[in-house]
């Protein structure tokens, strides 16, 4: 335990230790805000023109503007064609007059017209969301007109009623909250294991976490140059020594992984405060179990090597293989189909499905936790084996 | 206390030493010399545990060392021929991290006043990356003292050093020598031969040609029709001859 405490207190003084321990936060953070930037500015300009007026084309809009990728302008029709004409815009739609009453009616089509440009890359998503909207608005309206109609029947009333509409409309939209269709879990009939791979093809990872994986595993790797540099000189006095080489390792290890696992604790917070990440004590949980996997790793390319500048070579262009096939920097499963199956096996897999499930009873998440212990336990012994090697 | 029989060491297929057959005795000082790449530092580092013999057996204190290495590592102290000291830690941080790696804990004043007994003052609380060649070598020889060890296997610990320091630390190492320590010493100072060492081996292509006392050398060295006026002399004739045709003849 002494030199474990010591060995700390040893890196605490270090400026590089600091710098290490901030590295990836700060790039996560730093780089992760100009990706969802450029994100948002990659937004499709659409333009409605709303002649209605009316609560129900508002919903339309609302609808339209919660989209991402989108960004949505309202302005009259004439102003609406000048910019279409002058390529601003990439769609212009027009919601008719009468739409609220036409819809309420039942009635579906030519409640919208579109002009698009011969350019445009935006009329084919924007008619769908426009059309699920359509399908929501015009699906509550006929239920609502059939209960009120029911109504009537039952208590043969002939007055307008128009307050059992709005409430039966209002609850057929409910219906449709937090998000229509896209959320359902399509359970195909076919056997388990295709059914969670559809599930893994669409795991989100946050960027902000993708980003913390890649510099995080690469700052464990760097941090763990000490087994490089300290291999001709510390090491043969230390298996001279009572205390001998493998609970020194070990117990060096511990001292590195401590400052890691603060740091991630740390970027937990962070995440967490900025509200850029989902889930909670499960992603920390997975987090800490890949700073640990990053730790033993880092040491294993540093027992085998025996100059500093090669091993900071291996460990860049290792940090990086993990990040693209992890996904940490895009979805890289996503790309080529045949990567997939190799992306499920890397530890970001366990990060960003910790992310989207928060369980760690989800498969996906103990699966690869799983991993990356085992990893860890056969990794051990190998490095207490080659650091010790050398002399023989 | 030390015995070495037939000890041989292979790297990579190819020998690199013995059959090395060996006793030293305690409160002996043990010089160890030979050209370079003999296998001087490889037999030293066997010695220490650090590396493992290919064939052989070494018994110290009656412990094998390769059966019972823990029980042997706390008899030892080592000095490798390489600084084992971390760089960019005091003086201080440096005796205090050693000192937790082994079982009979120092206090911080006995850690300074080993510091003062190799020669290293005033620079308790200096960063090592700043001590100049010799002092490193101070301190290297320090943290090899700091429990006490039995055995002291010392890889060429005086190097560099300025002959005041030098003076006093075989010095040091002759009354730790009469305090019953037994004392294997890896030199190439013609004066730390003579003055120093109670016997000496002469080690070549990874063999002896020769162990015992300088008189026994000269005795044996006029038996083979070479005369020598003085120790100088001897060791200049031991180190000279080629014997690499037959088996040691002393
Ligand atoms: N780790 C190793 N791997 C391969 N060969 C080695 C290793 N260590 C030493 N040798 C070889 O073993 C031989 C003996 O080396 P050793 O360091 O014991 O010599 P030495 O007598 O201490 O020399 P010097 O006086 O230069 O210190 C040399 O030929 C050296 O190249
Ligand atoms: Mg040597």
């Amino acid at each position: 335990m002494g030199i474990y405490y010591e060995k700390w207190k040893q890196l605490m003084r270090k400026p590089v230790t600091w710098l290490l321990f901030l590295m990836p936060i700060a790039a996560s953070v730093g780089f992760g805000m100009l990706f969802t930037k450029q994100q948002t500015e990659l937004t499709i300009p659409i333009v409605i023109v709303d002649e209605d007026q009316s609560s129900t084309s508002d919903a339309v809009i609302q609808g339209l503007k919660s989209q991402t990728g989108l960004t949505v302008k309202e302005m009259p029709a004439s102003a609406a064609k000048k910019q279409l004409l002058q390529g601003e815009v990439d769609s212009v739609f027009i919601i008719k007059k009468h739409f609220q009453t036409e819809l309420r009616k039942g009635k579906r089509d030519g409640l919208i017209e579109l002009w698009t440009s011969p350019s445009s890359v935006a009329a084919g998503i924007v008619r769908e969301i426009a059309a699920s909207e359509i399908i929501k608005q015009t699906s509550a309206a006929k239920a609502a007109n059939k209960v009120v109609s029911l109504y009537k029947q039952k208590y043969e009333d002939q007055g307008e009623r128009s307050e059992i509409w709005q409430q039966a409309y209002d609850y057929t939209m409910d219906q449709w909250q937090p998000e229509p269709l896209m959320t359902i879990q399509y359970k195909i009939g076919s056997d388990k294991r295709q059914d969670t791979n559809k599930e893994k093809a669409t795991l989100l990872f946050s960027p902000y976490l993708g980003l913390w994986s890649f510099f995080t595993m690469l700052s464990c790797f760097i941090f763990s140059d000490w087994a490089v540099k300290e291999r001709w000189t510390i090491f043969p006095r230390i298996r001279a020594s009572s205390i001998g080489l493998p609970a020194y390792l070990s117990q060096c290890a511990a001292a590195h992984l401590i400052i890691q696992l603060i740091q991630a604790g740390f970027a937990f917070v962070v995440f967490r405060y900025l509200n850029v990440i989902n889930g909670g004590i499960v992603v920390f949980s997975v987090m800490a179990v890949f700073v640990l996997f990053s730790t033993v790793i880092g040491l294993l390319l540093a027992v085998f090597h025996t100059h500093a500048g090669p091993f900071y070579l291996t460990a860049l262009s290792t940090a990086l293989l993990f990040a693209l096939f992890g996904g940490s920097f895009f979805p890289a499963g996503e790309l080529f189909s045949f990567i997939q199956k190799l992306s499920e096996m890397f530890p970001q897999t366990a990060l960003a499905a910790a992310e989207n499930k928060d369980r760690l009873t989800d498969p996906l998440v103990w699966e690869s936790v799983f991993a990356m212990a085992a990893v860890v336990l056969i990794s051990w012994p190998l490095i207490v084996w080659k650091a010790g090697r050398e002399y023989d | 206390m030390i015995n070495i029989s037939r000890l041989e060491k292979f790297y990579r297929k190819k020998k690199r030493l013995g059959p090395v057959n060996l006793h030293v005795d305690k409160g002996e000082i043990f010089g160890l010399l030979g050209p370079n790449g003999a296998g001087k530092s490889t037999l030293l580092s066997i010695l220490a545990t650090v590396s493992s013999p290919s064939a052989g057996k070494v018994i110290m204190k009656g412990k094998d060392i390769t059966e019972e290495t823990k029980a042997v590592r706390p008899l030892i102290g080592y000095v490798p021929q390489d600084i084992a000291l971390w760089e960019e830690m005091t003086v201080k941080e440096n005796m205090l991290f050693w000192g937790k790696m082994v079982k009979r804990k120092k206090s911080e004043e006995q850690l300074e006043n080993l510091c003062q007994a190799v020669q290293l003052h005033g620079k308790w609380d200096e960063k090592v990356s700043r001590l100049s060649g010799g002092m490193k070598r101070k301190l290297n020889l320090a943290v090899s003292l700091i429990h006490d060890p039995e055995i002291l296997l010392l890889d060429e610990p005086t190097v560099g050093i300025d002959l005041q320091s030098k003076f006093e630390i075989n010095e040091l190492i002759q009354k730790l020598a009469r305090d019953g320590k037994t004392i294997i010493y890896i030199t190439h100072d013609i004066n730390e031969i003579t003055q120093l060492c109670t016997r000496i081996g002469v080690l070549k292509n990874g063999i002896f040609l020769f162990t015992g006392t300088l008189a026994e050398a000269g005795a044996r060295l006029q038996q083979h029709g070479y005369t020598a006026k003085n120790e100088t002399e001897i060791i200049f004739h031991l180190l000279k001859q080629d014997y690499s045709d037959h088996e040691p003849t002393f």
